[in-house]
C-alpha cells in the first residue's frame, strides 16, 4: 500500500472579485491523481506558476482542497479535523520555497526548531538541546550560531535552517518545495546526500520540487511533470528523462543549460506565452505552445494514459507513443 | 579595453555582532564594464549578496561597518564617486535607478500589501516622472519576463503569485528603472528551465541594446557558462578566482573551483553518490590563519609538512596570469 495515495485533488483560489461580474476561481491544481510508495522520492517539475506549490500545500492541509482525497497512511488527511491534524502533522512537514518567508524574523533558530521538538517529541530539555546541535551540524551549519536569527544567516544558511527544522520530529513525508535550490552546488550535494541518507535509514518519503532537472534526475525514483495544474507525465526518472514521452518534457529537457558550451543540444524554444490558469486552453493544455499539435488537440483534452516509453510510464499527450528514441538533445552529452 | 562602471577596490565587509567583530567580505577587489555580464558564484554564506547589497549601501548600519575600501560608480566619468563616502541623499539618487536589484528572496523586495502595479509603477515614475503610459509600460514589462495574462496579473498581490512569478515581477520592477547596473542575486533559481533561459536571453539583449551592465549571483554553473562575460568565485569572504567564463568552466585553476565543478549533478549521467567537499565553510569567527580552503583541500593535502605550512600560516596573493586570477600558493 502506498503511503499516500491522492486522488482527483482540486485546488481553487478565488480571485478578481470586483464590482462587476462574479468571482472567478482560479484552477491551481486540476483533478491529480498520484501516489507516493514509503521510502521513495517523487520528484515535481513543471513550468513555474503551474501548481507545484499549491500542490504541496494542499497535501498538508496549508490550502484546502476544493475536491479529491489525499490518503496518509489509511487516513484521509483532509477528513482530519483540527485537533487530529495537529497531531498528524508531525508526520508530513514541508519545506517551503521561499526560506526567509517561512521563518519568523523574532525567533532564533533555537527557538525555532525547539518549538517544534516541544510540541512533537517527549524529549526532554537536555535531549531536546543535544538533538538541537545534531541537527545543525547535519545540515552543515555551526551550532554556536543557534542563537542568532534568520536575518544575520545567508539565503542558503536560511534554507538549511528549514531543512533541519523539518528533519527534527522525523516525520514519514517531507514536501520539499525548490530545498536545494539557494544553495550552492557543493553544499546542495551535502544536502541531497544527508536527505538520501536518512532516507535509507529511516525509510522517509519525499515529494522533491525543484527545476534542475539534473537534481531531479539524480535524487528521484519516478519523476512527475505539471502543466497548468495538470500532471503530463509521470513516470520513472531514467525513463521521463532519456525517453520523454510529452512535448513539453522534451522542450524541458532540452533547455537544461549545460556547463560545457556548445555540446550541440538544441533547445527547443516554446513559442507564445504561458497561457492564464485563469483560462485554462480548450484540449490539450499545452497545445498552443506545442511543436507537436495537431487539430485534435485544440478540441479534446488528452487523458493521463500508460506509455509504451517505460513501465509506469503515463503521458498526457495523444502522441505519447511516437517520441520514442526521438530526444537526441542528451545524445550530445 | 571596454569603460569600466562599477570598481571596488580593497572592499571589506563586517558584521558587529554580541560585540564581536564577524569579517564577512575581506579585500575584494574587481571591476565591471559597460555591458559586461559578471557572474559571481561561491559557497553559501561566502559573501556574495552581502557584497551585492554593499554596491548601493543597501547593508543595514549598523551593524555592517565598512573597514575599508572604495566603491567608485560610475566609474570613468567625472560624476564618479565613491559610493561609500556619499550621502543618504546621492544615495537614494542612485539605488533603483542606477543600479537596480533582484534580490534573493521575492518576500524581501516585494511589499505585500501593495498590487505588483503599482510596485512597478512607482520605479518608473522615480525614473521618469513625466511617464506617460505607465500602465502599458507595466503591461509590456511583465509580458517581457514571461507573466501569463500581465493586464489580469498585474492587479494581483505578491502572495497571489507563484514563487516564480514574483521572482519575475521582481525583475520586471528591477528592469523598469532602466539601470546602468542590475545586480540580480540568483533571480532565476524558482523559475523553470525553460522560462529561466528566456529570462537570461531577456537580460542579455537588454544588455545589448543598452549597454547595462549585469551582475549575476547564481549557483547554476550552467547558467554562468551560457550567459556569463566573466566570473568571479568566492571563498569564504575571498575572491579565490576570477577569469573568462568559459576558461574558468574548462580548465578552473583554484582547488575550491575544481571541487565546485566536480560537485554538480551531471544531467543525463546515473550516480550513486554526489561529489562532495569534504568539512564545512569555517564561519567567520573562526576563520583559519593562512589559506581561507585549508583544511578542505585536496591539493594540500596531497603536500608535504613543510609545503602544508605555507597555507596553513600563510594567506595566499591573487595571482594574475594572462587575465585569470587566483588565490592559491600552488595552483597558478
Ligand atoms: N546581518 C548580519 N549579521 C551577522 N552576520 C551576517 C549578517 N548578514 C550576513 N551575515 C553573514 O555574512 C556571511 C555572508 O553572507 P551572504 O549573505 O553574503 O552569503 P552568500 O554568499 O550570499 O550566501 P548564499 O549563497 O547562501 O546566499 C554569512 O556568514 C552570514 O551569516
Ligand atoms: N493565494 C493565492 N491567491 C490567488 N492565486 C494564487 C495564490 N497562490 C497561488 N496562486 C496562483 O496559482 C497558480 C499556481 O501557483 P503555485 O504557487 O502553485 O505555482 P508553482 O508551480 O509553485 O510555481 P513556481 O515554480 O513559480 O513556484 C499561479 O497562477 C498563481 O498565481
Ligand atoms: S496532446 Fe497535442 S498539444 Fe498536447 S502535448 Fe501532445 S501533441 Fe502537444
Ligand atoms: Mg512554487
Ligand atoms: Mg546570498
Amino acid at each position: 500500500m502506498p503511503l499516500l495515495k491522492v486522488e482527483n485533488i482540486t485546488t481553487t483560489y478565488p480571485v478578481g472579485k470586483g464590482w462587476f461580474g462574479p468571482l472567478k476561481h482560479l484552477h491551481a491544481v486540476r483533478d491529480v491523481s498520484f501516489h507516493i510508495e514509503k521510502g521513495e522520492t517523487l520528484g515535481l517539475v513543471g513550468e513555474s506558476g503551474c501548481g507545484k506549490s499549491s500542490l504541496g500545500r494542499t497535501l498538508i492541509r496549508l490550502e484546502k482542497a476544493q475536491s479529491g482525497k489525499a490518503v496518509f497512511d489509511r487516513t484521509n488527511i483532509f477528513s482530519l479535523n483540527s485537533s487530529e491534524l495537529r497531531k498528524f502533522r508531525r508526520r508530513f512537514q514541508m519545506i517551503f520555497q521561499d526560506p526567509y518567508a517561512s521563518l519568523n524574523p523574532r525567533m532564533s533558530v533555537r527557538s525555532a526548531i525547539d518549538e517544534v521538538l516541544r510540541v512533537h517529541s517527549a524529549l526532554s530539555k537536555e535531549q531536546r538541546e543535544r538533538r538541537l546541535a545534531s541537527l545543525l551540524e547535519m545540515v552543515g551549519l555551526d551550532p554556536s550560531h543557534a542563537d542568532r536569527y534568520p536575518h544575520q544567516f545567508s539565503g542558503g544558511q536560511r534554507q538549511r535552517i528549514c531543512i533541519a527544522r523539518a528533519l527534527a520530529v522525523e516525520p514519514d513525508l517531507i514536501v520539499a518545495d525548490e530545498p536545494v535550490s539557494s544553495l550552492d552546488v557543493s553544499v546542495q550535494a551535502q544536502i541531497i546526500n544527508l536527505l538520501q541518507e536518512i532516507q535509507n535509514k529511516t525509510g522517509i518519503a519525499y515529494l522533491f520540487i525543484a527545476h534542475d532537472l539534473a537534481v531531479v534526475e539524480h535524487i528521484s525514483r519516478r519523476i512527475m511533470v505539471m502543466y497548468l495544474g495538470r500532471i503530463v507525465e509521470i513516470g520513472e526518472s531514467r525513463s521521463i528523462i532519456r525517453n520523454p514521452a510529452h512535448p513539453y518534457t522534451m522542450a524541458l529537457i532540452s533547455a537544461v543549460p549545460a556547463i560545457d558550451r556548445g555540446t550541440g543540444r538544441k533547445r527547443i524554444i516554446l513559442p507564445g506565452d504561458v497561457p492564464s490558469p485563469l483560462n485554462p486552453p480548450k484540449g490539450c493544455p499545452f497545445h498552443p505552445r506545442c511543436p507537436a499539435a495537431t487539430g485534435r488537440c485544440s478540441k479534446e483534452e488528452p487523458p493521463l494514459a500508460l506509455s509504451m516509453n517505460g513501465k509506469e510510464h503515463y503521458s498526457a499527450c495523444f502522441y505519447r507513443d511516437d517520441f520514442y528514441g526521438k530526444m537526441s538533445v542528451l545524445s550530445g552529452n | 579595453m571596454k569603460e569600466k562602471i562599477l570598481q571596488i577596490e580593497n572592499l571589506s565587509i563586517a558584521f558587529s555582532v554580541g560585540g564581536e567583530i564577524l569579517p564577512a567580505v575581506d579585500s575584494l577587489s574587481f571591476s565591471v564594464s559597460k555591458g559586461e555580464i559578471l557572474a559571481i558564484v561561491g559557497e553559501s554564506g561566502c559573501g556574495k549578496t552581502v557584497s551585492c547589497l554593499s554596491f548601493a549601501r543597501l547593508l543595514p548600519e549598523p551593524p555592517t561597518i565598512y573597514t575599508s575600501g572604495s566603491i567608485i560608480f560610475p566609474t570613468g566619468t567625472s560624476a564618479g564617486k565613491n559610493i561609500l563616502s556619499m550621502s543618504a541623499r546621492e544615495i537614494r539618487k542612485i539605488r533603483g535607478k542606477k543600479i537596480s536589484y533582484v534580490f534573493q528572496e521575492p518576500s524581501v523586495s516585494l511589499n505585500p500589501v501593495f498590487r505588483i502595479y503599482d510596485q512597478i509603477a512607482e520605479v518608473i515614475c522615480l525614473r521618469d516622472d513625466e511617464a506617460d503610459d505607465v500602465r502599458e509600460e507595466v503591461i509590456y514589462l511583465l509580458s517581457k519576463v514571461g507573466i501569463p495574462d500581465p493586464a489580469s496579473k498585474m492587479k494581483a498581490y505578491p502572495h497571489e503569485l507563484s514563487g516564480g512569478m514574483q521572482q519575475r515581477a521582481m525583475i520586471a520592477m528591477a528592469l523598469a528603472g532602466k539601470p546602468d547596473l542590475l545586480v540580480a542575486d540568483e533571480p532565476t533559481t524558482a523559475l523553470d528551465v525553460t522560462i529561466q533561459a528566456q529570462i537570461l536571453e531577456l537580460i542579455k539583449n537588454i544588455r545589448d541594446e543598452s549597454g547595462m551592465a549585469v551582475i549575476i549571483v547564481t549557483h547554476n554553473l550552467g547558467i554562468v557558462s551560457e550567459m556569463a562575460d566573466n566570473v568571479m568565485v568566492m571563498y569564504a569572504g575571498h575572491l579565490v578566482e576570477k577569469g573568462p567564463a568559459s576558461d574558468i568552466a574548462k580548465s578552473p585553476l583554484h582547488p575550491y573551483t575544481k571541487a565546485l565543478i566536480s560537485a554538480v549533478p551531471q544531467f543525463g549521467h546515473e550516480m550513486e553518490k554526489l561529489n562532495t567537499i569534504p568539512g564545512t565553510v569555517p564561519s567567520p569567527s573562526k576563520y583559519p590563519k593562512g589559506c581561507r580552503f585549508y583544511g578542505r583541500c585536496s591539493l594540500a593535502d596531497s603536500l608535504g609538512h613543510d609545503e602544508k605550512r605555507l597555507c596553513a600560516e600563510n594567506i595566499p596573493i591573487l595571482h594574475e596570469t594572462k587575465a585569470r586570477f587566483c588565490r592559491c600558493h600552488y595552483s597558478k
